[in-house]
C-alpha cells in the first residue's frame, strides 16, 4: 500500500516530442484514479513512467516516500494490467499468474496458494490448466488481473485493460475491476479513453490533454463544475452544451444572458456565487447548459428551481425508452473553439463542418434531455424550459471557467 | 444408401449461420494457385521426384542390370541386392569408399558448425532487439553487412591463417592476433570458416523473429521482475522455436552440403574428408561405377532427410496465440 505522487513530471520523448509536461498529481494510498484524455493525450506516457517502463526526463515521482525515477520496474513494487493482455502464449493460466512469485523465489506452497487464491477471486479456476489461446477475451483479461493481484502490488497500473472487450463484458468487468479495487484496497491508476469508464470508476478523475493535466477531481464535480471548455465538452453523454451569449446588466442590477434575441434572467445566488462574472456584463461569455438542465416547456418539470425559456426548432428527437434526447438548434453562436473542433472531429468530420456552418449564420444546437412524455416531433418549433441556477460560464478567449473574481 | 440420405439436417439455430457465412474472396496469385487441381500438384510433385526415385531404386540393383537396362525394368524384373551398400561400406583395398568414416566426418563437422552459430546468434540478436546499449544500431548494420562478404575470396586468407596464424610486425615488434594452430587438414578448420559465414544470416534472421515479438510481452515480464537473461530463457526462446528450427535446418542442409569449404582445407587429408569430398573423387576415380555412385549418393542424403522431418514438427504456427490481442 503505497501513495503514488507525480511531481511536475515530464516526459520529452528522443524526437523532441513532449509527451506530458509539467504533471503534478497526487494519488492517495488506496484511491483508484482515472486518467483519461482523448486518444494520443499521453495517459500511457504518464502510466509507463510509473511503471518504468519510460524514463522520467523531468521532475519527480514518488511510490510512497521513495523516489522512483531511476529504479527498474521490479523494484517499484507495482503491477500492470496491458490493453492486450500481453499474456505469456506458452504457459498455463497457473504458470503465468505465478510467474512473477516464482521470480521472486516464494516458495512452492506459498505460490501455489496465492495462484489459487487469485484465481477463487477472478473465477478462473476451472482454467488454470488451460493455455490463453484457449481462452476467451474476457477470460483473457482475467488471468492479465490475476497476475497483477496475485503479487500484492503496492500500486496497480492498468492501460485501457477493458478496450478489448465487447460492450457488455466491458460494463461486467467494469464492475467487476471496481469491486476487485475496493476490496483490495490497493492503490490504482487506471487509464482510460473513455469517459463513460471513467465517470463510473474514479474516486477521482484526471483529465489530461495534449500533455497537460486539465482537471483532476471526483467524477460529480467534474461533471458538475468542469474547470475549462475541454473538460466539459469531454465529460458526459452527452457532453455540455456550449453557446455564446453576452452578459447584461439591468438596471435593477440583476444579470441576463443574451442568447441572440432571447434572454434568460439569472439567479442572483448564481451571480453571487460566482463573483468573477459580473466583469463580463456587456461582454460575450460562453454559456455551458448540460442536457437535463433543459426540458420541453409543456411538460411539468419533476426538479424544482429557477427556470428560463428558449425557443428553437427541434432537428432530431432520438428516443432512448427512460428519456428523450432531443437536439433543438436556437439563435445563438456556437462555441467553435480548438478543444471543440478537436473532440467533435475524433467522432465524426462532418460535425465539424456543421458547426461551423451553424457558426457562420449564428445558430447553435443544443441536446436536450425531455421528459419521455414530450411530444415534440422533428420540424417543430419547441420552447425550452432552462434550469438557470445549473449553467456554467467560461471565458470566450481562455475557456478557463468564470467562477472567483477575476 | 443413395445420395440423398446423406445430408444432414442442419439445426434452424446455430448452426445454419455457419455455412451461409460469406467466404472471404481469394485473389492474386494465391488464388490462382489455389485453383489448381490436387491432380495436377501430384503429377508435378512425381515428374521433379522421378531422378531421385531411379537412383534410389539404381542403388539396390546389381552391377549388371544398371549398366545394361534402365532402373524402370524394376518393375518386371524386380531383383534387388544390398551389395552396393557392402561394397560403398567397405574398408578392405587401398581405394576402399569407406563412407562410414567419411560420414562420421560430415557429422563432426555439421554438428558444431549448426549448433554453435544457432547459440551465439541467439544471444546476440536478443542484445540487438531488445537490450539498449549505445551503437546498437550500427554495429547491427554491420553484423548484417558481413553477409555480402563473398566466401570464394577468404578462401585463400582463411587458408593462411589455419596454417601460419596472423602476426602483425610493427617498430621490430611482432604481435600475435592469431596463433598458429595448424588447423589446416583438420575437421576444426571446416567447421570454424562454416560458423564465421553462418552468424551473420543467423543473427539477421532471428533478430527480425525476435524483434517482431509483441513488446508488451517482454515489458510484461520485465514488470514481473524477469531481467534479461530470464526474458531470453523463458520468453524469447520458447516462442522462437520456428525461426530456430528454420535456421538449424538451413544450416544444417548447406554445411553438409558443402563440398567447396571442405575441399579447401581438408582436401589434402582424405581422412578428414567429408562425404561430399568423397563422392566427389568417387565420382572421378570410378565414373563407370553407378551402382555405387548411387549409393553413396543415398548414403549422404539419408542425414539430412532424417534431420528435415525431425525438426520439421516445430514449425508451427500460432505459437502466440492467445496473448495480446489489437
Ligand atoms: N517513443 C515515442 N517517441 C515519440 N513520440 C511518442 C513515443 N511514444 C509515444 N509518443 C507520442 O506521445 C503521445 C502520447 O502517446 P500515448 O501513447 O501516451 O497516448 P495515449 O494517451 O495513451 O493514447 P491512446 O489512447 O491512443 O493509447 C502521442 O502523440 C505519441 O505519438
Ligand atoms: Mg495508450
Amino acid at each position: 500500500m503505497a501513495s503514488v505522487t507525480f511531481d511536475e513530471v515530464t516526459k520529452v520523448y528522443p524526437n523532441g516530442y513532449v509527451g506530458i509536461r509539467d504533471l503534478s498529481l497526487d494519488i492517495a494510498d488506496g484511491e483508484l484514479l482515472v486518467l483519461v484524455g482523448p486518444s494520443g493525450c499521453g495517459k500511457s506516457t504518464a502510466l509507463r513512467m510509473a511503471a518504468g517502463l519510460e524514463e522520467i526526463t523531468g521532475g519527480e515521482l514518488r511510490i510512497g516516500d521513495r523516489v522512483v525515477n531511476h529504479l527498474p520496474p521490479k523494484d517499484r513494487d507495482i503491477a500492470m494490467v496491458f490493453q492486450n493482455y500481453a499474456l505469456y502464449p506458452h504457459m498455463s493460466v497457473r504458470q503465468n499468474i505465478g510467474f512473477a512469485l516464482k521470480l521472486a523465489r516464494v516458495p512452492k506452497d506459498e505460490l501455489n496458494q496465492r495462484v489459487d487464491e487469485a484465481a477463487r477471486l477472478l473465477q478462473l479456476e476451472p482454467w488454470l490448466d488451460s493455455k490463453p489461446g484457449q481462452l476467451s477475451g474476457g477470460q483473457r483479461q482475467r488471468v492479465a488481473m490475476g497476475r497483477a493481484i496475485v503479487r500484492d502490488p503496492a500500486v496497480f497500473l492498468m492501460d485501457e485493460p477493458l478496450s478489448n472487450l465487447d460492450a457488455k463484458l466491458r460494463v461486467q468487468m467494469r464492475t467487476e475491476i471496481s469491486n476487485l479495487q475496493q476490496s483490495l484496497a490497493t492503490t490504482t491508476i487506471y487509464v482510460t479513453h473513455d469517459q463513460v469508464e471513467a465517470m463510473t470508476m474514479g474516486h477521482r478523475v484526471a483529465v489530461l490533454k495534449d500533455g497537460r493535466l486539465q482537471q483532476v477531481a471526483p467524477p460529480e464535480v467534474l461533471y458538475a463544475e468542469p474547470d475549462n471548455t475541454f473538460v466539459a465538452a469531454f465529460t458526459g453523454s452527452p457532453s455540455m452544451n456550449l453557446v455564446e451569449g453576452t452578459l447584461q446588466r439591468g438596471p435593477d442590477g440583476g444579470h441576463s444572458i443574451e442568447l441572440g434575441a432571447q434572454r434568460l434572467e439569472l439567479p442572483p445566488e448564481l451571480v453571487a456565487s460566482r463573483p468573477g462574472l459580473a466583469a463580463y456584463a456587456g461582454k460575450p461569455v460562453i454559456v455551458g447548459i448540460r442536457a437535463e438542465a433543459l426540458d420541453d416547456a409543456g411538460v411539468e418539470r419533476l426538479d424544482a428551481g429557477p427556470v428560463g425559456t428558449v425557443t428553437g426548432i427541434v432537428e432530431r428527437r432520438e428516443a432512448l425508452g427512460a428519456e428523450i434526447l432531443v437536439h433543438v438548434e436556437i439563435e445563438a453562436r456556437p462555441v467553435v473553439t480548438d478543444d471543440v473542433r478537436d473532440l467533435a472531429a475524433k467522432s465524426d468530420e462532418s460535425v465539424v463542418a456543421k458547426l461551423e456552418q451553424q457558426a457562420a449564420v449564428g445558430r447553435a444546437t443544443l441536446v436536450a434531455r425531455f421528459d419521455p412524455h414530450s411530444r415534440v416531433r422533428g420540424g417543430e418549433q419547441v420552447t425550452l424550459s432552462v434550469r438557470t441556477d445549473q449553467l456554467q460560464f467560461f471565458d470566450v478567449d481562455s475557456g478557463l471557467a468564470v467562477r472567483g473574481s477575476g | 444408401m443413395t445420395a440423398t440420405t446423406s445430408t444432414t439436417p442442419s439445426s434452424p439455430s446455430g448452426n445454419a449461420a455457419q455455412p451461409s457465412a460469406p467466404r472471404r474472396t481469394r485473389r492474386g496469385l494465391y488464388g490462382v494457385l489455389s485453383a489448381v487441381p490436387t491432380g495436377v500438384l501430384w503429377f508435378l510433385v512425381a515428374l521433379w521426384s522421378l531422378p531421385t526415385m531411379g537412383m534410389l531404386v539404381s542403388s539396390f540393383r546389381e552391377e549388371r542390370a544398371v549398366k545394361r537396362t534402365g532402373w524402370w525394368t524394376v518393375v518386371t524384373d524386380p531383383q534387388l541386392t544390398l551389395d552396393n551398400y557392402r561394397a560403398v561400406f567397405s574398408t578392405q583395398g587401398t581405394d576402399a569408399p569407406d563412407l562410414w568414416q567419411h560420414f562420421w566426418n560430415s557429422v563432426a563437422i555439421t554438428v558444431p558448425a549448426t549448433i554453435i552459430p544457432i547459440a551465439f546468434a541467439a544471444f546476440a540478436a536478443y542484445a540487438f532487439a531488445w537490450m539498449e546499449f549505445p551503437g546498437r544500431r550500427t554495429l547491427f548494420v554491420v553484423v548484417v553487412g558481413l553477409l555480402v562478404v563473398p566466401l570464394q575470396l577468404s578462401l585463400v586468407p582463411l587458408l593462411q591463417l589455419y596454417t601460419g596464424g596472423a602476426h602483425l610486425t610493427v617498430f621490430g615488434e611482432t604481435l600475435t592476433l592469431f596463433p598458429d594452430l595448424d588447423l589446416n587438414g583438420t575437421p576444426t578448420a571446416v567447421w570454424l570458416t562454416h560458423i564465421a559465414f553462418g552468424l551473420p544470416l543467423a543473427i539477421f534472421l532471428l533478430h527480425n523473429y525476435f524483434a517482431a515479438l509483441p513488446k508488451d510481452l517482454i515489458e510484461a515480464a520485465r514488470i514481473d521482475g524477469a531481467d534479461h537473461l530470464t526474458i531470453f530463457w523463458r520468453m524469447v526462446l520458447p516462442l522462437s522455436v520456428p525461426a530456430l528450427a528454420a535456421f538449424a535446418i538451413f544450416q544444417f542442409l548447406w554445411v553438409w552440403n558443402d563440398y567447396l569449404v571442405a575441399v579447401t582445407f581438408v582436401g589434402g587429408a582424405r581422412d578428414n574428408a567429408p562425404l561430399t569430398v568423397r563422392l566427389a573423387s568417387l565420382s572421378g576415380g570410378r565414373g563407370q561405377d553407378w551402382h555405387l555412385l548411387t549409393a553413396a549418393a543415398f548414403v549422404s542424403i539419408a542425414l539430412p532427410l532424417a534431420v528435415f522431418f525431425s525438426l520439421q514438427r516445430y514449425f508451427v504456427r500460432g505459437l502466440l496465440a492467445g496473448s495480446v490481442k489489437g
